[in-house]
C-alpha cells in the first residue's frame, strides 16, 4: 500500500522547447565556467575524483557538462519513500502530486493577529491534524521554535513530536548536526526521512549542509535540496536568470549526491521568490512565483527528476483576502504544472507564521485544485444527448433523473468548509466565516482523531536519542 | 574647487557610481581637502538616499547601490583622516555582521548604510561570521553596539551562540547587542538575551540611538 496522492494528468507547459534548451545550456555553462563554492574539504576531494575542476583555496568546483548530464541520468525518476505504516509510503515521480506543510517560525493567533511563540503542545496538535487530513501526505510539522525549549534542541524535539504523533513521512532539516538525531530517530522507528537541505545562494553550499549530504547519502535517505533564492538579491532580478542559477545550484549538489551514492533518491525543490525591494524579505505570495514555479517544474520534468514547488504562502500578515488570493493563485497555477510535491500548507505570512486553522482550509483548497486535474469527461453518457431529447424544453428538468443522481457528485466538488448556504440560512446558522467553521473543524479533529501510536520501545528509543542530542549540545555549550 | 570636487563626489553617490566615487574621493585627497569635510559630503549624500528610501521613492537596489559607492570612497578618506590625525565626530561605533551559517548580506547592508548615514562609525565584519570572529571584532574595535543579522529561521539560533561566546570571554557587559533579520521577533530576541530587536532598517537607527542612551 502506498499513499496515492493526487494525479495531475495533463501538466501545463509554460516554456517552449527552445526555452528549455536555452535554460539547460545556461545552467551547464554556469556549472562549467563560474562553478559553485562547496565549503567542505572532503566533498571537494570527492568531486575532484569524479572529474570536476576544483580550486581548494577558493573551495570552488567547476562541473564538466558530461558529468552533470551523466549524474542527471543516475537519479531515479520514480521511487518509494518508506513510512512506518506502509499505507503512508510515498511514491514520488510521474504525475503524482503530494501536499506538505513546511511550518513557520511562529504560531499566528487568529484572534489577535499576533505572532506567538508556539508551545510543544501546539506542535503536537498540528501534527495530529496533519495525520488526520487526507489531503496532506507528508510534513515538516508546524513551528521552528517552542516556549521553554532551547533553540538548539527545538529541531530534534520537533522530529520527536512528529514521529510520536503521526505515521506520515516527515522531513528532516540540516544544520548544527540536527540531521544526526533526526536520522537516528527515523531509523529507530523503522522509517525514512526526506533529507531537506537549504542552500546559500548565489552558488554556495555551506559546510553543515554538505556534511548532511554525506550523512543522508550514507543511509541512503532521499535528498531534498532547495537553494532559497531572492531574485534581485541572491540571484538575478530576472526569472530566466534565476531559474538557470537555481538549477545550477541544485545540480551541483545533485552531482555530489550521485557521486557519493549512485541512484540516491533526489527531489529538486524550488524555493525561490522575488526579493521585496522595500524590506529585503522574500515575497512568498508574489504572483511571479506562479510563473517561475511552473517553469521550474517543467525543467525538472524534462530531466526526469521528481520536483517540489513551494509557494503556498502569502505576504499578508493575517488570513484575509490578500492571503487567500495569493495562496490560491499560486497553488492552482503551480499544481497544474505537475510538481510531485507542493509546500506549504498552513502557512500564512511567508515562512514566519502558521496556523492550524489555515491548514484545514488549505486541505480543502487542495481538494478543489484536484478537481481541476480530473478534467472534463467527454463520452456519450456525459454528453447526454438522449437525455436532453427526453427532457426537452420547459417544463422539462433534470432534478429527478437517474443521470443527475449518478453524475452530480462526480462532477461537483463538495466542500466542507466553504459556505454555500442561502443568505437567510447563513444568518440562521450564526453568520459564520470560513475561519469560524475551520476552527470548529480543528477542534472536532483534535477531539476525535487518534494517530497510530509508536510502540513503547520506539517511544523510549526516541526519548533516549533526544536526551543524547541534549547532552551533545550541552557539552558544546550551545544550550 | 572644494565645492566642485565634493559636489562631484556627492553626485557619484547619488548616481550609484562606485567608480566615480572612488575617483572623486582620490581627487579630494590629492586636492588636500579636509577629509572631515569629505566625509560630511558623503554622509549628506547617503542621507538623501536614506530619506528617499524612507519616503518610498527609492528602493532597496538604490539604497544598496549608493552604499556600495560610498564603500568604495570611504577607505580612501579614512586613510587620509588617519594620515592627517584628524578626529571624526561619531555618534558611536557599531560592529555589524551576518552570523555563521548565513551568508545573506542584504539586510545587514541596509542597516550598515543607514547607521553610517546617521553618523555612526560602522565596522562591517561581513557575512558567515563565526562567534569567535564576532568576539575578536568586539575586542578589536570596542564598539558601543554589536548588530547581528540572520535571515534564515535556522541560522537565527546562531545569534544566541555569539551572545554566549561574548559572556564566556567576559565581553558581554561592554557592548549592547541588537539583532534583526526576517525570521526574528521581539520574543526571540528576549529569549536569546539581546538588548534590542528591530524589524526595519530605518528603525535600527533609532534603536541604536536608544541603546546609546540618546533617544
Amino acid at each position: 500500500m502506498t499513499l496515492r496522492g493526487f494525479t495531475v494528468s495533463n501538466p501545463v507547459n509554460i516554456l517552449t522547447e527552445d526555452q528549455i534548451e536555452k535554460i539547460h545550456c545556461a545552467t551547464l555553462e554556469i556549472l562549467e565556467t563560474t562553478g559553485v563554492v562547496i565549503q567542505h574539504k572532503k566533498a571537494l576531494e570527492v568531486l575532484e575524483g569524479a572529474g570536476c575542476k576544483t580550486d581548494h583555496k577558493k573551495q570552488l568546483v567547476r562541473f564538466p557538462s558530461h558529468l552533470v548530464e551523466e549524474c542527471l541520468r543516475r537519479c531515479p525518476s520514480s521511487f518509494t519513500i518508506k513510512a512506518r505504516e506502509s499505507k503512508y509510503d510515498l511514491r514520488f515521480g510521474g504525475r503524482t502530486l503530494y501536499f506538505m506543510p513546511w511550518g513557520a517560525m511562529d504560531l499566528l493567533d487568529l484572534d489577535t493577529g499576533a505572532r506567538t511563540l508556539a508551545t510543544t503542545q501546539d506542535e503536537v496538535e498540528a501534527v495530529m491534524l496533519i495525520d488526520a487530513l487526507d489531503e496532506i501526505h507528508t510534513h515538516y510539522g508546524a513551528y521552528f521554535n517552542f516556549q521553554g525549549v532551547p533553540p538548539m534542541i527545538s529541531m530534534p524535539a520537533k522530529t520527536a513530536i512528529g514521529l510520536k504523533n503521526s505515521s506520515k513521512i516527515q522531513s528532516g532539516v540540516c544544520g548544527f548536526d540536527w540531521e544526526i538525531w533526526q536520522i537516528k530517530m527515523a531509523q529507530a522507528t523503522g522509517q525514512e526521512l526526506i533529507g531537506a537541505l537549504t542552500g546559500s545562494p548565489p552558488l554556495t553550499w555551506g559546510e553543515a549542509v554538505i556534511e548532511a549530504v554525506f550523512r543522508y547519502t550514507k543511509v541512503g535517505f532521499p535528498i531534498f535540496p532547495t537553494s532559497g533564492q531572492a531574485w534581485g538579491g541572491s540571484s538575478p532580478a530576472t526569472i530566466a536568470g534565476s531559474l538557470a542559477l537555481n538549477n545550477a545550484e541544485l545540480m551541483s549538489v545533485m552531482v555530489l549526491t550521485q557521486v557519493l551514492n549512485p541512484g540516491n533518491r533526489f527531489v529538486a525543490a524550488d524555493y525561490s521568490q522575488p526579493l521585496g525591494m522595500r524590506t529585503g524579505q522574500a515575497l512568498l505570495g508574489a504572483v511571479e512565483n506562479a510563473l517561475a514555479g511552473m517553469a521550474f517544474a517543467q525543467m525538472w520534468r524534462y530531466y526526469g527528476i521528481p520536483v517540489s514547488l513551494a509557494a503556498n504562502s502569502s505576504d499578508s500578515k493575517v488570513p484575509d483576502y490578500q492571503c487567500a488570493s495569493e495562496k490560491a493563485i499560486n497553488t492552482v497555477t503551480q499544481c497544474l504544472a505537475g510538481p510531485n510535491l507542493f509546500l506549504s500548507a498552513g502557512a500564512v505570512y511567508d515562512e514566519l507564521t502558521w496556523s492550524p486553522v489555515i491548514l484545514v482550509i488549505d486541505a480543502e483548497i487542495y481538494g478543489m485544485v484536484a478537481r481541476i486535474f480530473d478534467g472534463i469527461e467527454v463520452t456519450d453518457e456525459t454528453l447526454a444527448v438522449d437525455l436532453i431529447r427526453e427532457v426537452g424544453p420547459i417544463p422539462g428538468h433534470y432534478l429527478d433523473k437517474a443521470h443527475t443522481r449518478k453524475w452530480w457528485k462526480k462532477e461537483q466538488f463538495i466542500p466542507v468548509l466553504a459556505d454555500r448556504l442561502s443568505h437567510a440560512e447563513w444568518v440562521k446558522a450564526g453568520s459564520k466565516s470560513i475561519i469560524d467553521r475551520a476552527k470548529e473543524r480543528v477542534q472536532h479533529i483534535l477531539s476525535t482523531h487518534r494517530p497510530t501510536p509508536l510502540s513503547k520501545d520506539q517511544e523510549k528509543a526516541i526519548d533516549e536519542i533526544l536526551e543524547e542530542a541534549r547532552a551533545h549540545y550541552e557539552q558544546k555549550g550551545m544550550l | 574647487m572644494d565645492a566642485e570636487t565634493l559636489g562631484k563626489l556627492r553626485e557619484a553617490i547619488l548616481n550609484y557610481d562606485a567608480e566615480a566615487a572612488e575617483l572623486w574621493a582620490r581627487r579630494a585627497v590629492n586636492e588636500g581637502i579636509d577629509p572631515i569635510k569629505t566625509v560630511d559630503a558623503l554622509t549628506e549624500a547617503i542621507r538623501v538616499i536614506g530619506d528617499g528610501f524612507g519616503k518610498g521613492e527609492l528602493w532597496l537596489p538604490d539604497l544598496v547601490g549608493a552604499a556600495t559607492a560610498m564603500k568604495s570612497a570611504m577607505p580612501i578618506i579614512e586613510d587620509e583622516i588617519r594620515r592627517t590625525g584628524k578626529k571624526r565626530q561619531a555618534l558611536g561605533s557599531v560592529v555589524v555582521g551576518t552570523v555563521h551559517g548565513d551568508i545573506h548580506d542584504i539586510g545587514k547592508n541596509m542597516v550598515a548604510t543607514l547607521l553610517a548615514a546617521n553618523g555612526f562609525t560602522v565596522y562591517d565584519v561581513g557575512i558567515n561570521v563565526t562567534s569567535a570572529e564576532f568576539v575578536e571584532a568586539v575586542r578589536k574595535y570596542s564598539p558601543n553596539i554589536l548588530a547581528m543579522s540572520a535571515l534564515m529561521t535556522m541560522t537565527s539560533y546562531e545569534q544566541k551562540n555569539v551572545i554566549e561566546a561574548l559572556k564566556k570571554e567576559g565581553l558581554r557587559g561592554q557592548v549592547k547587542i541588537m539583532v534583526g533579520g526576517g525570521a526574528i521577533t521581539q520574543q526571540f530576541a528576549d529569549m536569546i538575551g539581546a538588548d534590542g530587536y528591530e524589524p526595519s532598517a530605518p528603525g535600527a537607527v533609532s534603536l541604536a540611538k536608544k541603546l546609546m542612551g540618546m533617544e
